[in-house]
Parts: C-alpha cells; structure tokens; sequence
C-alpha cells in the first residue's frame, strides 16, 4: 500500500470505521512513513479539537416560539382547503349561471323557431303598398275576420294611406253587408265560431286593354291549358270565374270565400296567376299545417280586384 | 455572533437518542399524528431535534446566534409544513436535517453581506487571538470561535461534511443521505475538509493554544 492509497482510508481508519485487514495494512504503513504519519496525527487532532467543541444552546423559548408559528399555521386554511371554500362558495352561482344561460338559449330557440314558423311569405310577393303600410297586413295576420263581423281593414279604412286599399274595403264591407248570400254557394262560409281562414289572398286582375290585353292573350292559352287541367272541384272554379267577372263588371273589389282540398293549393295559385297579380298572399301557417295533418280542406279568403286601370 | 455564556451544553456523540434516553413514542409515531391533525405532537419533535438543528445552521451560518435561531424556526415551520409529504421512508432526522441543510445553504447565499462579515471575523489567524491571562473560559472561547472561523473558511460541501460527521456525531451513511451523494463522496470530501482545517487548528491541538 503506498502513500497515496494509505491517505485515502486515513479518515475510515482514525474514525474507526474500516476493516481489520486494511486497517493492519495502514497502520504497518503509519509505522514506517513518516509524512503519512504525520498527516494522520495531524487529522487525528483535528478530529478531536471539533468533537470537543460543545453544542450551543437555542435561545430559551424557541420550542413556544416555534409552536406559536405552527399553530398560527394550522389555523391557516391550506391551499386545497382554499380551493374547496372557494369553490364552495363560487359553484352553486357558477352552476346557477350555466342553468340561467341554458334556459335563456332554449327560451331564444323557441321564439327563434315560431318566428320561422310564422314568418310570412317571401316579400316578393307582395307589393310595395303593403310594404309600405304594414298596419294593413297586421290585422290579417293576427285575427282572421269572419264573414259576419267587421273586418280589420274596414276599422282601420279611414287610416289606409292608399286611396285604393280605401276603395277595396269599402268595397269589402258592401259584399259583407248584402251580397255575400251571393256567393255563399260558391264559397262555404266559415262558421263564425271557427271564424278563420287559412290564407287570406289579394288578387288583382290583369289589365285586358290595349298592350296589356295583348299581353294577357299570350298567357290566355297556357292559362287555359292549366285551367283545363285544374285539379280545383268546379264549384270552386265556377266561383272564382264569377269573382272574376263581378270585378271587371262592376270595378269594385268583390270577396270570395273558397273551400277545396289542401291538395289542390299548388293548381289554385297556378290559376291565380294566369288571371292576374297576387297583390298579398297571407298565410296563416298552423292552420294550414293542421289541415295538412289532417288531409282536411283549405280555407282561402279570396279578394278579387279589378284591373288597375278600371277602378273606381 | 452573540452567544449567551450558560448556553452550551457538552454534545451528544451521535444523531440518535441514546438507549437510555429512548422515547416512549418514536418519531415515527409523532409524524403520523400530526399528519392526522395533532399538531401538539409536534412539538415532541421540535423538543427532540432542536438541539441539533440549531448547532447545524449555526454552524453553517457562520456562527451568528441570531441567524441560527431564525433559520432553525424556519426549518421547523418548514418541516411542519410538508410533513404531509414524509412517507416514512428514510429518518425524520434525516429528512429534517436534508431540509436544514438546503435551508442553511440558501440562507447563507442569500445573506451573503452578514455572511462576508462573518468569514471576515473569521478569516483572522486563530494564532492572533490571545489574551493577557487566558483562563479556562477564555481559551474555550477563543478556541471556538478559531473553529468557527476555520469552518467559515471551508466551502459549503465541505464545512456540511465536518459540521455533520465531526461535529454531530452522524456516520457516513446518514451524512450520504443527508446530502443526497454517495459514501465514496462523503469520504472524499471528508479528508479534503480535514487536510484543510488541520493547518489553521494546529495551534489549539492537544488543549491549549500553542504560541
């Protein structure tokens, strides 16, 4: 064992801790090597001088100070405690929030939806008048009128902005009051107890004169031809033409009342169309669902204007 | 560096309490109390180790008292702290100790302005210090505080080693736990530590100063 491997196990062999036979090696190596030896006392007194230092004694108290500081602690909610209080307190308005949005977006769905359902139809098909003058279409759309009681156009006549809307429903109240026996035949009355009307249709007929009426000649046939194939019962066909006539007579509004099978709709309006311009076209969607549901019959409020240029 | 005179006490040769002194509840037992909540039990074990957590960081803080006693609280309240964490798995005096040490070792860096003071106290040649009719008292202070500046001249893994193995008693095993290195380590720095104090303590060898 030379110096270098004897000073390395100087520590283990003055503390004590090293094995018998190493031990032998070192001290046989002590014994004749004088440096080594002399770093080994050296150590050696090293040793002794700090294990022969005495220990300080902490300041009289510290346990209580200690202790104090440990209490002043525990009291402290931890920060899970933290957590769970404050989440305590914050879940039920967090999760009063959360119920609160949700009602409000299914309350928004719903009135979202039944505003789709009773949007009217596309304002192309309408004219500008009503456009303009909405206060004439809102009676329509709210409180289908019965034939016996006075309709909404007729309380608001006076305020109509348009002196023809006036005419029409001064004209109105002249087939409700004396001639609607006459067309009671031709258009089933509604009850007054059931009192609406799935569509409520303003019609005005095209202009039969000059360029107009050659214009209408072109479209006669293939109006005809539909006509001819209508799926319309002829009592309501016959009632309509009547309708027709009355109006191109007279040039004053005539109001008809149509009964015919919810089927017969899309030939209705193709009719319609080849013998003028539908000036309004309310549709009153839930009845009209319900009699699709029911197979049932449509129930049309027809108003058959003359021709622009012949009313009075 | 203050230090009351009816303070010091001769130190214990080992970490461990002795046979005779054994507790009647380990501390084992304490720590799962206050794991449970009983915080009272405690203070059983700031009763056991506050001795040697106290020597511990004011030896590694330069011998200042008033250091010493604010760092050795702050362990404590460092331990109780995360106690919730000690699993059993080594000694509490070792876990606690590992939490001196790192605690000392940042506080000293931290504090290296009071620290510059105290190595410079301590810098001075133990040789120096003499009195003109040293008595028993005298020379024991004067020894100490030649240690303490011997020990402040020492790089922290150094002085930890000392302060640890030489100082309190603890075997290589509990200093290589402690520290979190190897024995071979321990053993390494430990003879480098003591080749570097012989030389500065050699005056005060065999009991009293040599002049």
């Amino acid at each position: 064992m030379n110096c270098d491997q004897v000073q390395e196990q100087l520590c283990e062999y003055i503390d004590g801790r090293i094995d018998a036979p190493t031990g032998a090696e070192v001290a046989a190596h002590l014994s004749t090597c004088a440096d080594c030896a002399a770093v080994a006392a050296s150590l050696r007194s090293t040793v002794n001088l700090l294990a022969a230092q005495t220990e300080v004694e902490p300041p009289i108290g510290f346990t209580t100070r200690v202790m104090a500081h440990v209490q002043e602690q525990a009291l402290q909610p931890t920060g899970r405690q933290r957590w769970v209080a404050w989440m305590r307190v914050n879940l039920p308005m967090q999760a009063a929030a959360v119920v609160l949005v949700a009602v409000l977006g299914v309350l928004l769905y719903q009135k979202q939806n039944s505003r789709t359902q009773r949007q009217p139809e596309p304002m192309s098909q309408r004219s500008e008048e009503q456009m303009k003058s909405p206060s004439a279409e809102k009676p329509a759309l709210e409180r289908p009128a019965p034939l016996n009681a006075p309709s909404a156009d007729l309380r608001e006549g006076g305020e109509s902005s348009s002196r023809q809307r006036a005419q029409e429903t001064e004209q109105e109240r002249r087939i409700e009051g004396g001639g609607a026996s006459a067309l009671a035949p031709a258009a089933p009355t509604p009850s007054t107890e059931s009192g609406a009307v799935d569509r409520e249709i303003v019609l005005r007929l095209r202009d039969t004169s000059s360029e107009a009426k050659a214009r209408a000649d072109r479209l006669e046939p293939s109006a005809l031809r539909k006509e001819s194939r209508s799926a319309l019962p002829p009592q309501v066909q016959k009632s309509l033409a009547e309708a027709r006539g009355r109006a191109r007579e007279s040039g004053e509004a005539q109001v008809v009342w149509l009964n015919f099978p919810i089927d017969a709709y899309e030939q209705f309006n193709q009719d319609l169309a080849a013998s003028g311009v539908v000036e309004s076209n309310v549709a009153h969607h839930s009845q009209i669902a319900a009699a699709a549901r029911s197979g049932g019959n449509l129930r049309v409020k027809v108003t058959v204007l003359p021709p622009a240029s012949e009313s009075k | 560096m203050a230090l009351p005179g009816n303070i010091c006490v001769n130190r214990e040769s080992n970490l461990g309490a002795s046979a005779a002194a054994q507790p009647a509840v380990s501390d084992w037992e304490c720590v799962r109390k206050v794991q449970a909540g009983d915080t009272a039990a405690f203070e059983t074990l700031v009763q056991r180790h506050q001795k040697k957590i106290f020597n511990l960081a004011y030896r590694m803080l330069g011998g200042d008292y008033e250091e010493a006693t604010e760092a050795a609280q702050e362990v404590f309240l460092l331990a109780y702290r995360s106690i919730g964490q000690f699993r059993g798995d080594a000694n509490f005096s070792t876990w606690i100790f590992r939490i001196a040490l790192n605690y000392a070792g940042t506080r000293r860096r931290n504090l290296k302005s009071r620290q510059q003071k105290n190595v410079e106290l301590g810098v001075i040649d133990p040789a120096d210090t003499h009195t003109p009719e040293p008595s028993a008292v005298v020379e024991q202070m004067e020894t100490r505080n030649a240690v303490q500046a011997a020990l402040n001249t020492l790089s922290d893994e150094h002085r930890q080693i000392v302060v640890l193995i030489d100082m309190q008693g603890a075997s290589y095993e509990d200093a290589a736990a402690m520290l979190g290195i190897p024995v071979n380590t321990v053993k390494t720095r430990l003879f480098r530590a003591r080749r570097a104090l012989a030389p500065k303590l050699a005056p005060f060898f065999g009991g009293r100063k040599k002049l």
